[in-house]
């Protein structure tokens, strides 16, 4: 592994007094225990000495390394996500304790949760013994108020601290040592943003949640034991659900008419489509028919040959990876990204949240390709994209953070759904660098009697990164030979009758796609809001597709009957927007905090004012009375 | 004569009428006016004939029974009555759902991939479809290639003109923009059942007691 130059340390700020006779001391800690192992392991070249801690499930790694040209004591240990969490004080804690209206301004006290007691004994007692603090959290909106926690515990105990932020991207012996070389200052900005949101997240769900679960348990009694959670993330998303489901109730059938030519010659079939595609009446397709019927021979108008590409996917950012792991491997979202996340800390990947699909110049991608040379099923394919140079396509996006996800080394011993989330990955990046599929495509546009039809013909000539890419189909269909000014009688052409037809349900895919269209949750936390609507029973899910509950019918009907945009995604969208403003430096925390707060105090109390037509449409779906309409689908 | 100056203008014109309504028309014209030289005749006819409902006229122009044929040829001219127009090129209750403005761009929202494999394929067009009478018998226009006179906007009664040699099939003109001439007029009785909105509705058996007006749009 890499050795560190000394001169490429943080420089020493010359009004710190070190006494050379002291061993410094450096307190690291990372967003898990998992990750601290893997970064100790890296920097120690494989020596540090595992202790144990008062958190049975964090350990602390310790070994001498180089720190700023001299030798240290390096204690790297970590925390289990989120150390300090919001709540309300002890006087509006309980569920009867306020008017639920009460919650948008009472006070909110930040503190951590008996869960984590023993992580924050073991913090601070470190961060007495030490000098310098480093925060390897991951990097990301969240890391960054999960980096500000630890801060504020350790300096509290030690205020003499001297406080860095690791930068990395991914695991690997070159950018752990690149992190550690080139400390920086931490965000503020972004843990700023991180504050709001959970303040907001926190004033606005208990709100909402005990004002409709206290309300709706007494009315009904099939929900006297349940928790009626509402959150600014799960509404919206929920909202998608049911916005889907009812537009398929509210489909209305129409039949169309439509040409259809076949032509058979030399045991090759070829469809020609109709220019008019359909029409909506049946008396003017069908003269057009019978004009094609009093004269059945078709001539060739023209015959159009070109090259075709067929794109090789673009580097993938979360939110790809999220609907490709749904929609390729069956694996939800959610579990996608725990995987990833597990292959991450363990090196494997690059860190799976990221908005980029820009593969950063400076990112070598030679020696990654190289790495899956190893394998017996990909390793042809990598060697010969190594040979030809790794072009990778990028797209259009970067959140100027991380580079889009790839994998970082081999590896062969992975099982079951790791392995397969692992080899999306590598097969991905791999069709990304390569070349796309190039092929030649034929068009024949025929006439009969006037009415004009479309024959298609393709020749796949280079498979290229469909070779590696498995996800993806691109066949050869055989079109036979046709010259312009030709003359030929169609084999069959039919008047034919079909019917329009519904949308689909929403896939996983569908959803997280809309939540990012309309800017709901961030690309980390898409998979988690699906997952809560689908926990507190809001939706089903069948065959893959989702479908809202009763009580999810109800209650996006009844908010929408009073007339507000709860379940539509606008007010949190712009929450998101503000919580971007801070990470960018452009909005004032306390400002967005006090603005959003009003904004859904508001609509809280008109919400409370006409709860009746909550009750009335959550009636409708949970069939209080007897004799109520058939509930919607088989929701769960 | 002056009526049978004025009959000759009008089957000049090829603007389909009886006698007897034109006989009252240039009576009330005289009344009104006194007698006056043919133009100002012709210049109130004509627009007293463009708003005129040649379905109450009880005119006719059109070679009989065309709907009992399976194909003819029509020469000549044909000023008739477009009593609705719909575009059968695009579903009934999408076009229903945009103007109501129900429209939501979230169904087209989709998580798979974009999809440039089936580029070559035709795309659907419009196609208008336009009920046409002469007074007496129905028949229908089938826009055969685009016409650029043309629209939905066309208001439910206005005059056009059809000039031959138009192919009819079972009743329907098949209309090139070389065929059609829109006079203008209107029908005002006939607005609010013969509009598009209407026509599409009766189409999707939506009914339409208890329905706000289509929120209006800027055409
Ligand atoms: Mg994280």
């Amino acid at each position: 592994p890499h050795q560190q130059d000394p001169d490429e340390g943080p420089s020493l700020p010359e009004s710190v007094d070190v006494d050379q006779n002291v061993i410094m001391k450096v307190l690291n800690v990372a967003e898990k225990n998992d990750a601290a192992k893997r970064i100790a392991g890296l920097l120690s070249s494989g020596r540090a000495q595992m202790r144990n801690t008062y958190s049975k499930y964090n350990k602390i790694y310790a070994f001498p390394h180089n720190f700023r040209g001299r030798n240290c004591e390096i204690i790297m240990t970590s925390v289990s996500g989120h150390l300090l969490g919001y709540d309300f004080d002890d006087r509006f804690r309980k569920w009867h304790s306020c008017d639920p209206v009460e919650l948008f301004d009472a006070p909110v006290v930040k503190s951590c949760g008996k869960d984590f007691k023993d992580i924050l004994r073991t913090l601070e007692e470190q961060a007495r013994q030490c000098n310098v603090l480093v925060i390897w959290t991951d990097c990301d909106r969240e890391g960054e108020g999960i980096g500000f926690e630890i801060i504020d515990v350790c300096v509290a105990k030690n205020p003499r601290l001297e406080v860095f932020r690791a930068k990395f991207s991914e695991i690997t012996p070159t950018s752990i040592n690149r992190a550690w070389a080139s400390l920086g200052p931490p965000n503020k900005q972004m843990s700023d943003a991180v504050d709001v949101r959970s303040e907001l997240d926190l004033r606005i769900g208990a709100a909402f949640t005990r004002f409709q679960t206290l309300r709706l348990q007494r009315r009904f009694p099939a929900l006297a034991e349940r928790l009626v959670s509402y959150g600014s993330c799960q509404f919206p998303t929920l909202g998608f659900v049911v916005e889907r489901y009812k537009a398929i109730q509210d489909f209305v059938q129409e039949d169309f008419w439509k040409i259809e030519v076949t032509h058979q010659i030399d045991g090759c079939s070829v469809d020609f489509n109709w220019a008019r595609v359909k029409l909506f009446n049946k008396l003017a397709v069908q003269i057009l028919y019978e004009k094609c019927m009093d004269n059945p021979n078709a001539k060739v108008i023209r015959v159009q040959s070109k090259p075709k590409h067929k794109w090789r996917p673009v580097a993938l950012d979360t939110v790809e990876f999220e609907k490709l792991a749904s929609r390729k491997l069956r694996i939800s979202a959610k579990e996608a990204m725990k995987i990833a996340e597990k292959l991450y800390t363990q090196g494997i990947i690059s860190y799976p949240r990221t908005e980029t699909n820009i593969f950063p110049e400076g990112l070598d991608l030679r020696p990654l390709v190289n790495e899956q040379t190893a394998s017996n099923q990909w390793g042809g394919f990598a060697q010969r994209v190594v040979q030809e140079g790794p072009n990778p396509r990028n797209g259009k996006k970067t959140d100027q953070a991380h580079p889009p996800i790839h994998p970082t080394k081999f590896d062969a011993t992975l099982q079951g759904p790791e392995a397969k989330i692992y080899e999306l990955i590598v097969r991905h990046f791999l069709a990304c660098c390569s070349k796309d599929a190039e092929g030649r495509e034929t068009t024949v546009e025929i006439e009969i009697a006037e009415e004009r039809f479309v024959g298609h013909g393709l020749q796949v000539l280079h498979r290229n990164y469909l070779e590696v890419y498995i996800y993806e189909k691109w066949t050869d269909k055989e079109l036979p030979h046709f010259q312009e000014g030709e003359i030929f009688r169609p084999t069959r052409i039919e008047m034919v009758e079909s019917q329009t037809s519904p949308p689909n349900l929403l896939t996983e895919a569908d959803l997280i796609a809309l939540m990012e269209k309309h800017g709901i949750g961030t690309d980390a936390t898409h998979a988690e809001h699906i997952e809560t609507i689908k926990q507190r029973m809001y939706v089903g899910v069948q065959e893959g597709k989702f479908v809202p509950g009763q009580l999810g019918m109800g209650l996006v009907e009844g908010y929408d009957s009073m007339g507000f945009e709860m379940s539509k995604p606008n007010l949190r969208a712009e929450l998101e927007a503000d919580l971007k403003g801070i990470c960018d430096g452009t909005k004032n925390p306390q400002r967005v905090l006090r603005d959003q707060v009003q904004k859904y105090k508001q609509v809280f109390i008109a919400a409370t004012d006409q709860v009746r037509q909550l009750d009335a449409a959550v009636s409708k779906f949970l069939g209080a009375a007897p004799g109520n309409a058939p509930p919607p689908g088989n929701g769960p | 004569m002056a009526f049978q100056r004025v009959k000759k203008y009008m089957l000049d014109n090829a603007y389909t009428h009886t006698d007897e309504w034109l006989k009252a028309c240039m009576d009330w014209i005289e009344s009104t006016f006194g007698n006056v030289p043919d133009e100002i005749y012709q210049k109130h006819v004509y627009e007293q004939w463009i708003d005129a409902n040649l379905e109450e006229l009880g005119s006719s122009c059109l070679p009989a029974n065309l709907s009992g044929q399976k194909c003819c040829n029509l020469g000549g001219k044909y000023g008739l009555q477009m009593n609705s127009i719909q575009d059968i090129g695009e579903s009934a209750y999408n076009q229903w759902k945009k103007i109501r403005q129900l429209e939501n761009e979230n169904i087209n929202v989709t998580g798979a991939a974009t999809n440039t494999d089936n580029q070559w394929a035709p795309k659907p067009k419009r196609c208008l479809y336009l009920t046409l009478s002469d007074g007496i018998q129905l028949v229908y226009g089938l826009e055969l290639t685009p016409i650029s006179c043309l629209s939905l906007n066309l208001r439910p009664g206005v005059k056009i003109l059809f000039m031959g040699p138009i192919e009819c099939r079972r009743g329907v003109l098949q209309l090139r923009p070389v065929n059609v001439k829109v006079i203008g007029g209107e029908v005002e009785g006939i607005f609010d059942s013969h509009s598009v909105e209407a026509v599409l509705s009766s189409r999707l058996n939506i009914p339409r007691d208890n329905i706000d007006p289509a929120p209006t749009t800027t055409q």
